[in-house]
Formats: structure tokens, C-alpha cells, sequence
């Protein structure tokens, strides 16, 4: 499936450092590094892009680059994240990701700091929260409920969530206050990935399908979108 | 578009499929499980950049880095191996 969708970054006066290729946003470990691969990508230097980096084209897509739109974002949440250009008439689009064959990074987005995704994660967390509230004053648990709207810091909702939890394994309510504990435990280590993903796990358990997941990821990738003031207003963006 | 993240893998299933990813023999649907679980899952990340500086370690070494008796007492153990009576 090739998609032909633009994605530019709001501010204006950077455009000559960019080609004619599209420009997408790709997450990397500290020091420009792929995080699975290794990697090191040649960064900028100046207003000049980093060089081109190609897969061979027999290996496409299993080992080509990989990049997101806006949607994609909370999949691959990382240390750094980076404009990337790609070079390529057919570019794969996945649920997850993008894929093309060549790619070069352009600049680093400044705005993803490591206190940014810190509040990413806090943000996903109060959203598993309130989900769980919903539910529990639907469930009659009006007391429990009232405790974890209470909460003003993630910290606390962990401590208070957390014995909740424990109270019943077949409960389906102690069950949710488990993925809201989860979710604030990982958010207070800052691993924003996983409690993103366990956010969009509780929209998945309590929805009963898989939309209520991709729904969750959707507000996600807007939320950063947000946070990161990226043109999602523009028509050429898809969040 | 609901395929890929609704196959989630687990970490014993990650080591099952660790040389077909190494060696780019994953469909693209599969890879993006694969890295999705290690996104999440720093024991797995760490055991993928084991594997990798293994594999790289390995392609240095040559027949000469082995000394005779360890060589002689590998090609032994591979034999028997071979022969069903090691397991």
C-alpha cells in the first residue's frame, strides 16, 4: 500500500534544509541511535541534513526505514525524536508505521524533552483513571471512584489504586484499578511506552474490542501532536 | 488495520523468533510485533543487543582463535550430538 502523505512541521523558515521527499517523524535512543538496530544515524550538521541512509531494495520492507505520521507516534515513544526526509516513490503505510527504502534526518523536534514525555505518560495514566472512575460509578463503587478522581499526583493514584487491585482477582473493577495502577507505575519511572500501551490496553479490555485500543492510540498521538504544536491542522496530516 | 497491534507476542515467543528478525526473515507485520514487544520490554532489548554483539564477536574469530584441544573437544561433543546420544 503506498501512501502519498505530508508531513510538515508547523514553524516556517526551515524549508530549505528539506528535499522534495516527505518528511515524517522517526523516535531514536540517545545519540541518534536506532533503538533496535543500533544504528547510528548520521545526524545534521547545521542547516545541513544528515546523510542519506538506503536499505537494500530486496529487503524491503522487512529492513527498511522506519517512520511515523502524527497516529503512529505513541507506538515508539523514545529518548529523541527526529524529522526524517524520505526518498521514495512507494512508501508503505502500516497501522504502526511508515516504511521506505531511503532516509536522512533532517532536524531534531527540541520540543520532545525527556519532562514532555514524562507528562506524556502522566497524561495516559489520568486518562486510564478516569476511564476506571467511569466505570466504577456505573459499578456502584461510588466510594472507591470518588478515591481515585481524588488523586492529584501520580504517585498517589499508584498508592491508591494499587490496593484496590489486590482486593479481588475475579473482580472485573479490581481488575481495571490494577491497569490504572500499572499505568501509574510506569508513568512515575517514566516508561511512557509501557504505560501508554497499558492506557490503551484498559480502552481495549473495557470496550471489548480492538477499536477502543486504536481509539485510545488515536488520542495519544494527538495529545503529543498538541504538545509538540505539529500541523495537524494542516490536510496533509492524518492523526 | 487492527492485525498488528492485536498480536501482541511474549517474551519466550521474541527468543523463539530472534534469528529470523536478525536475518530480516520476518514479514513486515511480524518485525512490527517483534519491536513492539521491545518497546516495552527492556529484559527482551537486552537480550537482542546480546545476541547481536555475540554474532559480531563471532564473525571475528577464526579456526586459528580456537585451540586444538577445545576444537577437538567441540567436534566430539558435536558428534555425539549428532548421533542422539546427547541430549
Amino acid at each position: 500500500m503506498s501512501a502519498m502523505i505530508c508531513w510538515r512541521s508547523s514553524e516556517s523558515g526551515k524549508q530549505a534544509r528539506y528535499g522534495e521527499g516527505m518528511i515524517a517523524l522517526k523516535f531514536l535512543a540517545r545519540g541518534a541511535v536506532g533503538p533496535f538496530t543500533g544504528f547510528v544515524w548520521p545526524s545534521p550538521a547545521g542547516s545541513t541534513a544528515g546523510a542519506w541512509v538506503e536499505s537494500p531494495p530486496e529487503r524491503f520492507p522487512e529492513r527498511g526505514i522506519h517512520a511515523c505520521l502524527v497516529e503512529h507516534l505513541p507506538y515508539w515513544t523514545d529518548d529523541e525524536l527526529w524529522e526524517v526526509e524520505l526518498s521514495d516513490e512507494k512508501i508503505l503505510r502500516s497501522a504502526m508505521q511508515i516504511v521506505a527504502s531511503r532516509g536522512r534526518l533532517v532536524e531534531r523536534v527540541a520540543a520532545w524533552t525527556p519532562r514532555l514525555a514524562q507528562e506524556f505518560g502522566q497524561a495516559c495514566a489520568l486518562k486510564a483513571r478516569d476511564r476506571a472512575v467511569e466505570l466504577m460509578k456505573q459499578g456502584t463503587r461510588l466510594a472507591e471512584a470518588e478515591q481515585l478522581f481524588a488523586c492529584r499526583s501520580i504517585a498517589e493514584l499508584e498508592k491508591v489504586a494499587r490496593p484496590m487491585s489486590a482486593q479481588s482477582k475475579t473482580d472485573s473493577l479490581s481488575n481495571i484499578a490494577g491497569y490504572v495502577a500499572d499505568a501509574a507505575t510506569f508513568a512515575r519511572i517514566s516508561d511512557v511506552a509501557t504505560a501508554s500501551y497499558i492506557a490503551a490496553e484498559l480502552a481495549r479490555v473495557t470496550s471489548g474490542s480492538m477499536q477502543g485500543f486504536l481509539l485510545e492510540r488515536s488520542w495519544q498521538g494527538r495529545w503529543i501532536a498538541d504538545r509538540l504544536r505539529l500541523a495537524h491542522g494542516s490536510p496533509h496530516v492524518s492523526v | 488495520m487492527s492485525n498488528e497491534a492485536s498480536m501482541d507476542i511474549t517474551c519466550q515467543e521474541l527468543v523463539e523468533l530472534v534469528t529470523d528478525y536478525l536475518e530480516g526473515a520476518l514479514s513486515h507485520e511480524d518485525r512490527t510485533r517483534f519491536e513492539q514487544h521491545l518497546v516495552m520490554c527492556g529484559g527482551c532489548k537486552e537480550y537482542l543487543r546480546e545476541m547481536r554483539k555475540t554474532i559480531a564477536i563471532s564473525r571475528k574469530l577464526s579456526d586459528e582463535d580456537l585451540p586444538a584441544n577445545v576444537r577437538d573437544d567441540l567436534l566430539a561433543l558435536f558428534r555425539k550430538w549428532k548421533a542422539g546420544s546427547l541430549r
